[in-house]
């Protein structure tokens, strides 16, 4: 068997927890929120993959492969006929209504993206007003 | 050919619990050697232990499973409020102990009848798990005759008075891991008792394909527990600690959760759930994980554990737990923590330490190819029942 040793490779990680002065009492575990969203960190990289998957993904077919048997396969496809006159409208309104989220959802990312040009600026511009502002009371202080 | 029969509260192929699963791999595997019977309850529910299945008699898997009805069904308010009692208490009776037995259950009166009076038609009798009725009133009927494998951990029942005649009343006791053994002769002083350590072969599917289940359900990174999610099972804690993790760590880990939900799972973008998957997602998922995590505090052996190894994948596991900290440090390939620092310590080493974590890798493999292979645990077995009976 290869060596390493676990104990040891403990120890390292238990003399990095000491090294950065954690201890239990810095974490307080709140309630677990159920069924409601909880507060997550945002990911750009998360949201513009599912952005991608929405947009790949919200159109729903009625009508895909049966699998089973050959018999089975006649009685579904039979079944299927049957009831599309309930189901293909179901489909075709929710495939209508995937898109239209998909689409809200870009133009959702459309914004964050404007949003972050907009943020950028501005903080270029406190940046200059902040280095102007320091260079003006320099000013001050040596005419006084 | 000598004639054996397997005590388990519970027996079937849908029946989800790890000593009767456990049960069910040693019968299925040692009836090439043995004539191998079952005798076990109707229940299927460990709750309430009401009886389902309908046959008294039935074969599953070539294995014949004689079945008695529980006569009385387990009344949780009853159960909770005994159980309470003798926990807080000073001071147990045997009556106290015997009336928990009864509420604990499944009371089952006409398999240990049937045990008593059919003593003579067996060489040997196994009893599996040292907790439920079916044991504590079963093995004293035929003591001279009997193999305890007890699953014993450290948890409060185990200090009954009345254990003290459970585990010293067979001819010989196999226990599935050294800490089980330590504990138990430290506890009952019964080291007199003909003993041995083994544990299960483990089987894994010959084909493993960690891209196919990443496909499927469009994952990259991820931990997976694989289990019921329970908070028996530690995982209420467990996402306690991820969610943490989650807030402290910017990545794009995830948990993924594979088993049948009993525990409300937090509602988190990272938190994945897939509830009972087939054993072919259960493998691909366990292979694609960076490792699988068990934050269970009270296990007998965690075949989970060892399923994971056999695939070459390490493991984080609860180091409150001995028998699973034991896993660990044999086999080299496997982390532990005891509080929320060392999980997050745990988890990060295995992501920074690409050297080593290619080396816990190999020695997973390796450590169940050298003590879970099934030829090495029947011979063992044999040995025990050729040697005493």
């Amino acid at each position: 068997m290869s060596k390493i040793d676990i104990e040891e490779i403990m120890s390292e990680i238990r003399q990095e927890i000491k090294d950065k002065g954690y201890s239990d009492e810095m974490i307080v575990f709140g309630e677990i929120e159920n069924g409601d969203q909880i507060d997550c960190q945002y990911s750009e990289e998360v949201f513009l993959t599912l952005l991608r998957e929405m947009n790949e993904k919200n159109n729903i077919e009625w009508y895909r492969e049966l699998e089973g048997g050959k018999l089975s396969r006649i009685l579904k496809k039979v079944v299927r006929k049957l009831t599309s006159f309930l189901g293909v409208p179901v489909v075709v309104d929710q495939s209508c209504f995937n898109a239209d989220v998909a689409h809200g959802f870009s133009q959702l990312a459309g914004y964050i993206h404007e949003q972050k040009d907009e943020v950028d600026k501005c903080r270029q511009e406190i940046a200059l007003l902040e280095d102007r502002i320091e260079e003006l009371q320099k000013n001050l202080k040596e005419t006084l | 050919m000598k004639r054996i029969a397997f005590i388990n509260q519970r027996y079937g192929l849908e029946v989800n619990g790890g000593s009767e699963y456990y049960t069910r791999l040693m019968a299925e595997h040692l009836a090439g050697r043995y004539e191998v019977e079952i005798l076990t309850t109707k229940a299927v529910d460990y709750v309430t232990w009401s009886n389902y299945y309908k046959n008294d008699e039935e074969e599953i898997q070539g294995i014949r499973v004689r079945r008695f009805p529980v006569t009385r069904e387990r009344n949780m308010e009853v159960f909770g409020r005994v159980n309470t009692e003798l926990l807080t208490s000073d001071h147990r009776s045997s009556q106290d102990e015997m009336r928990w037995i009864e509420e604990q259950g499944p009371v089952c009166p006409a398999l240990i009848e049937y045990i008593g009076q059919n003593r003579d038609n067996y060489d040997v009798f196994i009893f599996v798990t040292y907790l439920y009725y079916t044991t504590c009133m079963g093995i004293l009927r035929v003591p001279e005759k009997s193999i305890l494998i007890p699953t014993a951990h450290d948890e409060p029942y185990i200090y009954f008075n009345y254990y003290k005649k459970v585990f010293h009343a067979p001819q010989a006791i196999i226990f599935l891991t050294e800490e089980e053994r330590e504990f138990v002769h430290g506890l009952f002083h019964n080291q007199q008792i003909p003993n041995d350590v083994m544990a299960v072969g483990i089987d894994v599917p010959q084909q493993v394909e960690a891209a196919k289940f990443k496909e499927k359900y469009h994952l990259e990174d991820y931990i997976v527990y694989v289990g019921r999610i329970d908070e028996s099972k530690g995982c209420r804690v467990l996402f306690n600690y991820f969610i943490e993790y989650k807030k402290r760590n910017h990545n794009s880990l995830k948990l993924v959760l594979m088993g049948k939900p009993v525990l409300e799972i937090p509602s988190h973008p990272d938190i994945i759930s897939l509830g009972f998957v087939s054993e072919e997602d259960k493998f691909n998922g366990i292979k694609g994980a960076k490792t699988l995590i068990l934050p269970s505090a009270f296990e007998s052996l965690s075949i989970a554990i060892l399923e994971a190894m056999a695939i070459n994948v390490p493991v984080i596991v609860n180091g409150d737990c001995e028998v699973l900290k034991g896993h660990c440090v044999r086999s080299n390939a496997g982390l532990y923590y005891t509080n929320y620092f060392e999980f997050e310590g745990c988890l990060n080493y295995m992501f920074s330490h690409e050297e080593d974590y290619s080396v816990m890798c190999r020695n997973a493999k390796q450590y169940v190819e050298r003590d879970f292979v099934w030829d090495v645990v029947l011979d063992k077995f044999s040995k025990v029942i050729e040697e005493w009976f």
